[in-house]
């Protein structure tokens, strides 16, 4: 049964309405889960365009968090005098521009390279821009980086970067969902099938990796500036972790890896579990997310979506059979 | 011989009937004074953390069953610490200190690492919870305006206050330094805080020394302060690169008048490494069961340190002190205020003026520590012994300056 269009929008006007309601309906600690659930969803399909889409999982997106945030806090400091209407703004433009540098120079020898080698890469330039971050002077990584209030005096500061999230989520989600639906969504579908078959078939597998690279770098970069602000104040550690790098794999694992809303519903699912299920056992809770982690992706190789669809498969086999 | 078997039996028996109502009544006896916070007990502050933590715990059992609990306004309360480990994560660090502040909890201790205080202690404020804590020494927490926020420490660029102070104090007064500092977060801050602290005490710096994280030469670095020889070398660098430092000082023979090394001569092992060379090396020292401070719980820091290995194998270090300390900091400003209610316990710790164990407590209207009371004792090898050396009311020994030559140390 093929859904039309304008139960979608409203299905989808739904969803965000009652995603927006959440501050007005839930307790701070929820927000502040939300928070984190929205940004971890957004940071998933950003990761997702290049890893889910196009098969080249990055190992080192935390790289463009980290240079999106260092960028823009670098800059609104050095624009104290703005006000903070036209900080954020700001900032988003500094960050995702770096991260637009970045990645378009880093993709043309990193891309040549696939599979483990491409993942591991990727780890290096994680760990190369955190390590200049650090022992650069300039960047100030290692002694820390304020950030300026951003937050209007009027608004809980929980609530607006709820509302932030949220905002950004959607564009992200908007942007995957349109390349998904796209003959450059296709072409990234087809590399991730296989690369040489495609390049064969006339498509344009260099431009389209590239493209993707980016995009998903800056989209990641954008993150990290609105997580950079909500924090207030990051040293290196805070924004270029491996515990992240891993975390983005892992969402798409769970909810299903190449599919739109996998990395969405992998990162609901994971911070709900390691921040509200398990976050009030002191000793052993990284042992229960691995633990848990190790059988869903045994229970459900496929993720969350590739068990539903499973299921829809056989309903519909039943059904026709009937 | 039955019949004291009937009466073993039955005292048995009344003594098990009656211990619920015996642990009944001392529940309502004492309350639950509930302080939670988050620790990084896994992660990349976890060794630090791991320190901080067995801080807390010992100070909540100490309180609790050796003293039975502390009187606040003419009521018992037990310490009940509810902690939990944020992974060194400063997201999911907020998450936990919301959730807390949900439930209800009024008092904070702090997590360690400043990039995880802040965020965090940004909730508590605004929540109007104290947050004492002893792992953020980030001029940006004191610097925001928070009230409610108290560090054990004075802020990273006032760290060196006390050690300048001393300098200044030293005849033949001292004219000139320069300084030494590692290429990460810890090092980089302290040398920051030297510049700051003998730039104000009127010192004219030489030359500003950076060094890789990992080093394995100075002498480079060595001929330059052989060519503009300062009267103090200061390096706040790790306690292997001071050995370093100090070993090829002496091979080379690059006098200063002053050598003050931040980590290393508090180590027993450093300074037996340099042996006669390690004499009248200066060094900080924060916290060490020497100091001669008295509270009335704990009595003093040995007793602290004795009762801390009977619990724990691991090593004490300062931090676990300045945790502990935090509690202590807490239940005397408690009985101060005669009150447990945030705002009442907020003003007493703002107004803190006390001996603990640790050291003597008082915080700056910012709410970091006072730079001279808290900001660490200097200390000085002196017969191949660390000897507390400032501040006056924790001295063992006078400042011996300036330095004999490394070749007449030999």
């Amino acid at each position: 049964m093929k859904r039309s269009p304008l139960s979608i929008a409203l299905l989808a006007a739904i969803c965000i309405a009652v995603l927006a309601a959440g501050p007005f309906l839930l307790p701070p600690f929820y927000v502040r889960v939300g928070q984190l659930m929205l940004y971890s969803a957004g940071l998933g399909l950003a990761w997702s365009i290049l890893g889910g889409f196009a098969g080249y999982a990055s190992f080192g997106h935390a790289a463009f968090i980290g240079v999106g945030a260092f960028t823009a806090g670098l800059v609104e400091n050095s624009a104290a005098g703005l006000g903070p209407l036209w900080l954020l703004p700001l900032g988003l433009i500094a960050g995702g521009g770096a991260c637009a540098v970045l990645s378009a120079v880093v993709a043309y020898p990193i891309l040549r390279l696939r599979g483990t080698f491409f993942a591991i890469a990727m780890l290096g330039v994680s760990h190369v821009c955190a390590e200049l971050t650090n022992n650069v002077d300039f960047f100030q990584g290692s002694l820390g980086l304020n950030f300026p209030p951003i937050a209007p005096a009027s608004a809980d500061p929980a609530d607006f970067f709820y509302w932030l999230y949220l905002a950004a989520g959607l564009v992200v989600l908007f942007i995957a969902w349109w390349i998904r639906h796209s003959r450059f969504g296709a072409g990234l579908l087809s590399i991730r099938e296989d690369e040489d078959t495609a390049r064969m078939l006339g498509v344009p597998t260099e431009r389209y990796k590239r493209l993707a690279f980016v995009t998903s770098a800056v989209l990641t970069g954008l993150l990290g500036v609105i997580y950079a602000h909500s924090l207030g104040y990051i040293t290196t550690d805070s924004v270029y972790r491996d515990d992240t790098n891993l975390s983005l794999i892992v969402y798409s694992l769970l909810g299903g890896m190449g599919t739109l809303f996998g990395p969405v519903i992998g990162a609901f699912l994971l911070v709900f579990v390691t921040q509200v299920i398990l976050a009030r056992l002191l000793d052993f809770h990284l042992f229960a997310t691995g633990l848990l982690l190790v059988l869903l992706v045994l229970a459900a190789p496929g993720g969350v979506v590739g068990v539903v669809r499973s299921l829809r498969r056989r309903r519909d086999k039943l059904a026709g059979a009937e | 011989m039955r019949r004291r078997e009937v009466l073993r039996g039955a005292g048995w028996s009344a003594a098990v009937l009656a211990a619920p109502a015996i642990r009944s009544a001392r529940a309502q006896a004492a309350k639950p004074l509930v302080i939670g916070g988050s620790v990084p007990l896994t992660g990349a502050a976890a060794e630090t953390g791991l320190n901080v933590n067995n801080g807390y715990l010992t100070a909540a059992s100490y309180l609790n069953d050796v003293l039975g609990g502390v009187e606040i306004a003419g009521e018992k309360y037990k310490i009940e610490l509810k902690l939990f480990d944020d992974a060194s994560d400063p997201a999911r660090a907020t998450t936990l200190i919301q959730r807390q502040i949900d439930d209800g909890t009024n008092f904070f201790l702090g997590s360690f690492g400043s990039n995880i205080v802040l965020p965090t202690a940004a909730i508590t404020e605004r929540a109007k919870k104290p947050m004492v804590q002893t792992g953020g020494g980030s001029d940006a927490i004191f610097t925001r305006g928070f009230k409610y926020v108290f560090g054990m420490y004075p802020r990273a660029t006032r760290q060196f206050t006390s050690a300048a102070a001393l300098f200044k104090t030293l005849k033949p007064a001292p004219e000139t330094y320069s300084v030494i500092y590692n290429n990460d977060a810890f090092s980089k801050t302290a040398g920051e805080g030297v510049k700051l602290a003998c730039d104000g005490q009127g010192f004219k710096r030489i030359e500003t020394y950076e060094l890789p994280t990992k080093v394995t030469d100075v002498s480079s670095v060595l001929a330059s302060v052989r060519a503009k020889t300062p009267d103090m070398l200061i390096c706040v660098v790790h306690d292997q690169d001071s050995l370093l430092i100090a070993r090829q000082m002496a091979a080379t023979n690059t006098n200063v008048k002053l050598l003050f090394q931040g980590l290393g001569p508090q180590l027993a092992s450093f300074r037996e490494a340099l042996g006669k060379y390690s004499e009248g090396l200066f060094c900080s020292t924060y916290w060490d069961e020497s100091v001669p401070y008295k509270d009335k719980f704990f009595g003093g820091a040995k007793k602290f340190a004795e009762y801390y290995r009977s619990k724990f194998t691991r090593p004490i270090a300062y931090h676990t002190a300045g945790a502990a300390a935090c509690i202590e900091t807490y239940v005397l400003a408690m009985q101060a205020a005669k009150s447990t209610k945030p705002e009442a316990v907020r003003d007493a710790l703002a107004a803190a003026d006390f001996e603990t164990f640790y050291a003597h407590i008082k915080f700056t209207p910012e709410g970091d520590g006072d730079a001279l009371l808290l900001g660490g004792m200097i200390g000085q090898v002196q017969k191949g012994k660390l000897e507390t050396v400032f501040p006056d009311a924790a001295r063992s020994a006078s400042p011996i300056y300036p330095l004999l030559p490394w070749d007449k140390k030999a």
